[in-house]
């Protein structure tokens, strides 16, 4: 099985089984796994991004907008309907 | 050669034919086979891996919320005929937890924002239409059949403010 990790200035977005990416042992991959279960839970205010040495890094992000300009559904229509 | 050893030739030839035997099943043969060097070589000539159809398979997991811009394509790589996904993901609109729905989608050979043909009809599908309204993450099956393309699965840049939590998937495909 090929592991790989996808890395995005200089932190692991995301890690999978198969092609793509920054090849990887299963040791390694199945550390960076092992990181991502353990991510801090995300607030309102805070999220976390993971880095290449498997520590977390926390950021600010923008609380929630009360008033979006758009609902959930209209959002997924807009996204996903029509055909190609 | 010198004579070591007497042996029985009726049960000599019985044992070779059973091994004989066993040679052609397994190759699909029916030929006469002379010991050594044809059982040797019809040996060497049985295809391994059992003849079936390339299977494929991977899996992708996020680190953590993601935007929605800044989700890698991810290209399957392969031709193939039937792909079966199964994907996780919650959608967080404009910075909060919201409807649960599959954000990526199959996108044959194309890149972000496009819509995908995903069924046998030929008509278009996307996965990642919600199917729940609620804030639990939905899940989906998806079998698809589509011979001759490649694969993609690609986020969606149109909403650059929008995070994807928890995404993963596995698919496999042949």
């Amino acid at each position: 099985m090929r592991c790989y990790k996808i890395i995005s200035d200089g932190y692991i977005l995301a890690i999978g089984t198969g092609n793509g990416g920054t090849e990887l042992t299963e040791a390694e991959y199945n550390e960076i796994l092992s990181a991502i279960q353990s991510k801090p839970p995300r607030t309102e205010t805070t999220d976390y991004r993971l880095r290449e040495d498997l520590t977390w890094e926390e950021y600010e992000v923008e609380p929630p907008d009360p008033d979006p300009d758009m609902d959930d559904a209209e959002a997924f229509q807009y996204l996903f309907g029509g055909d190609t | 050669m010198a004579v070591d050893k007497l042996v029985d030739s009726t049960q000599l030839d019985a044992d070779l034919t059973s091994v004989a035997d066993a040679i052609r099943t397994k190759g699909g043969t029916s030929a006469d086979l002379a010991f050594p060097a044809e059982f040797v070589s019809a040996i060497a000539a049985i295809p391994t891996g059992g003849g079936g159809a390339n299977l494929a398979t991977g899996s992708f997991t996020l680190s953590a919320d993601t935007l929605a811009s800044a989700l890698p394509a991810i290209n399957v790589g392969f031709d193939y005929s039937t792909i079966i996904v199964y994907t996780n993901a919650s959608w967080l609109g404009n910075g909060k937890r919201s409807a649960g729905g599959i954000f990526y989608r199959i996108a044959s050979g194309k890149t972000y924002g496009q819509n995908v043909s995903t069924n046998t009809s030929g008509s278009s599908a996307n996965i990642g239409a919600p199917t729940t309204s609620n804030s639990e993450a939905a899940k989906i099956n998806y079998v698809g059949q589509k011979v001759g393309q490649t694969f993609v699965f690609a986020g969606d840049s149109q909403w650059p403010g929008y995070y994807i939590s928890g995404l993963q998937y596995f698919w496999a495909a042949w």
